[in-house]
């Protein structure tokens, strides 16, 4: 090979990369915008409509998108993230696995400068996702406890059944609850257990609770397949008039159950409410919008008997 | 001997792995993150100290209970905030009239404005809830980089008005007392229903 044809070589090969990468550029440029949404759990049907939500507003965009099943499991979680960083996608709208385990993955989609707009489930992380979407689990659980202290009169036994440890929504809606409860002496906490958000572990919890206590007023529920769980137990222990139960979240079989008064209240939470404020966000984010809220609340409101007809499933 | 050694070496060493790899907390203990180290007390003094003079600026009573049974939610959009999305909304009242009745947790007033009465539930004792901190508009959602110190914000602000305001005052109102008054409405703006509204105390006289 002469001389002449290396130089020859060595200024069209760098040419030629440029040109092949400038095409890939202007594909990329023409293609619609590509979001991915990592679910927690498609086992629970909330979480379902939360990501089918999300999907239907980011295609009402002209987006492409994408529903990844995290199974619960933050090593499937992250593989989902590795994912979606090396298949392009230009947004992730995310509900996190775990509060603390889940901050990992945001920071990797970080540093690809990719966007992640929470929704539902908080990260403990300041500055890492674009925004955080979260129902105000805490003030709903306030005015719950406000009502379950009314509802018992201020007196009596009560047992607590709490979502996932690793969730902050479960300690969130569990301090709300006890930032009012605890300042009546009257009611007692005879057992507090986790049921992991999960209607038939509440239901065995339950059972074990009540062969302990069977003489308890009140169940307080992190959400409401637990409520259904537990009022499940209290119904095959004959218990299902004398013992309230209160929920959390607004699912359709705890609205009809607070219809036909047998449970006593839930809070209504809307997810849709939070995968269109994500999707809107992403959106407003491809158009050149950078600054965005660290947390942005969603309001709660409480359900019971006595205004239960104003609510539907997940406040749809 | 040896076998025994090593059957000895091997379950020290599973005893050591065992004891390091499992843990057990208590469930309390296992509490949601702790905030960012906010001085809530003095946050909530400063809210205090800014939120006098707008106390003053409040919609009357009477007028926006008027208005709401007229279905009109003018007041509210103009008035009303909340940091939070959704149809919650809160607005700072004032108003004046003659105590109706005293009841151990709430005072009912026949509030009076232009000759017109309307009765208003004032809440004296389950003063909990974002009313109060989310009505004058004065708390930014910039404020904070997380929850908790929002809800010991509004925690701290609902103890405040309990221990200085309600306190006091219960001990010594009856019924017939001409009194005026100052607080917070929580307002849905989807489902109003105006009889179930309650007024959260910000200042009694």
């Amino acid at each position: 090979m002469t001389l002449q044809r290396l130089y020859r070589i060595l200024f069209v090969l760098p040419a030629f990369l440029c040109l092949l990468a400038s095409c890939k550029q202007k594909d990329k440029k023409n293609q619609p915008k590509k979001i991915a949404i990592i679910i927690s759990s498609l086992n629970n049907p909330w979480f379902v409509f939360l990501g089918e939500t999300a999907a239907k507003k980011a295609a009402e965009y002209g987006y492409e998108s994408k529903i990844f099943d995290s199974q619960n499991n933050t090593s499937t979680e992250s593989e989902h993230f590795e994912n979606a960083i090396v298949s392009g996608y230009d947004a992730i709208l995310f509900n996190a696995t775990d509060a603390d385990g889940s901050v990992a993955s945001v920071n990797k989609a970080k540093e690809a400068d990719i966007p992640v707009f929470c929704m539902d489930r908080e990260i403990n992380a300041v500055g890492v996702a674009t925004s955080q979407i979260l129902s105000d689990s805490y003030s709903g659980c306030v005015n719950l406890g406000k009502y379950f202290v009314q509802q018992l009169d201020k007196k009596g036994k009560y047992v607590e059944i709490l979502g996932i440890v690793g969730d902050n929504n479960t300690w969130s809606r569990s301090k709300g609850f006890h930032s009012v409860v605890d300042l009546y002496p009257g009611l007692k906490m005879v057992a507090q257990q986790s049921a992991d958000f999960d209607r038939n572990k509440a239901l065995e919890v339950m059972e074990s609770i009540l062969s302990a206590n069977p003489d308890i007023d009140a169940v307080f529920c992190g959400n409401d397949g637990m409520a259904m769980g537990a009022y499940q137990a209290l119904l095959a222990a004959g218990k299902q008039n004398k013992v309230k139960v209160f929920g959390f979240d607004g699912a359709d079989d705890v609205v009809s159950a607070i219809k036909d008064g047998k449970i006593t209240a839930t809070g209504m939470q809307y997810p849709a409410l939070m995968a269109n404020t994500a999707a809107q966000f992403a959106h407003e984010y491809f158009g050149g919008r950078k600054n965005f809220p660290e947390k942005m609340p969603v309001s709660v409101e409480m359900v019971t008997r006595k205004n239960v007809d104003n609510y539907v499933a997940y406040g749809q | 001997m040896k076998k025994l050694i090593k059957i000895v070496v091997f379950l020290a060493i599973l005893i050591v792995v065992g004891f390091k790899s499992v843990y057990f907390r208590k469930l309390d203990e296992m509490q949601v993150s702790a905030g960012s180290g906010l001085d809530v007390a003095a946050y909530t003094a400063n809210y205090f100290k800014e939120l006098n003079p707008l106390l003053d600026t409040s919609v009357n009573v009477v007028t926006l209970y008027q208005a709401l049974k007229n279905k009109d939610l003018s007041l509210v959009k103009s008035k009303g905030h909340s940091l939070s999305l959704g149809s919650l909304k809160y607005i700072m009242v004032s108003g004046q009239g003659i105590v109706a009745k005293v009841d151990s947790g709430s005072i009912i007033v026949n509030a009076i404005n232009n000759e017109m009465v309307e009765p208003v539930y004032i809440e004296t004792e389950f003063i909990f809830g974002n009313a109060i901190r989310d009505a004058s508009g004065i708390v930014k959602l910039s404020d904070f980089t997380n929850t908790t110190d929002l809800n010991n914000v509004s925690s701290e602000i609902n103890k405040t008005i309990r221990e200085t305001v309600v306190k006091p005052f219960v001990s010594t109102v009856q019924k017939g007392d001409t009194i005026s008054f100052n607080g917070a409405i929580e307002i849905n703006e989807k489902y109003l229903n105006v009889s179930d509204l309650q007024v959260m105390p910000i200042r009694l006289k």
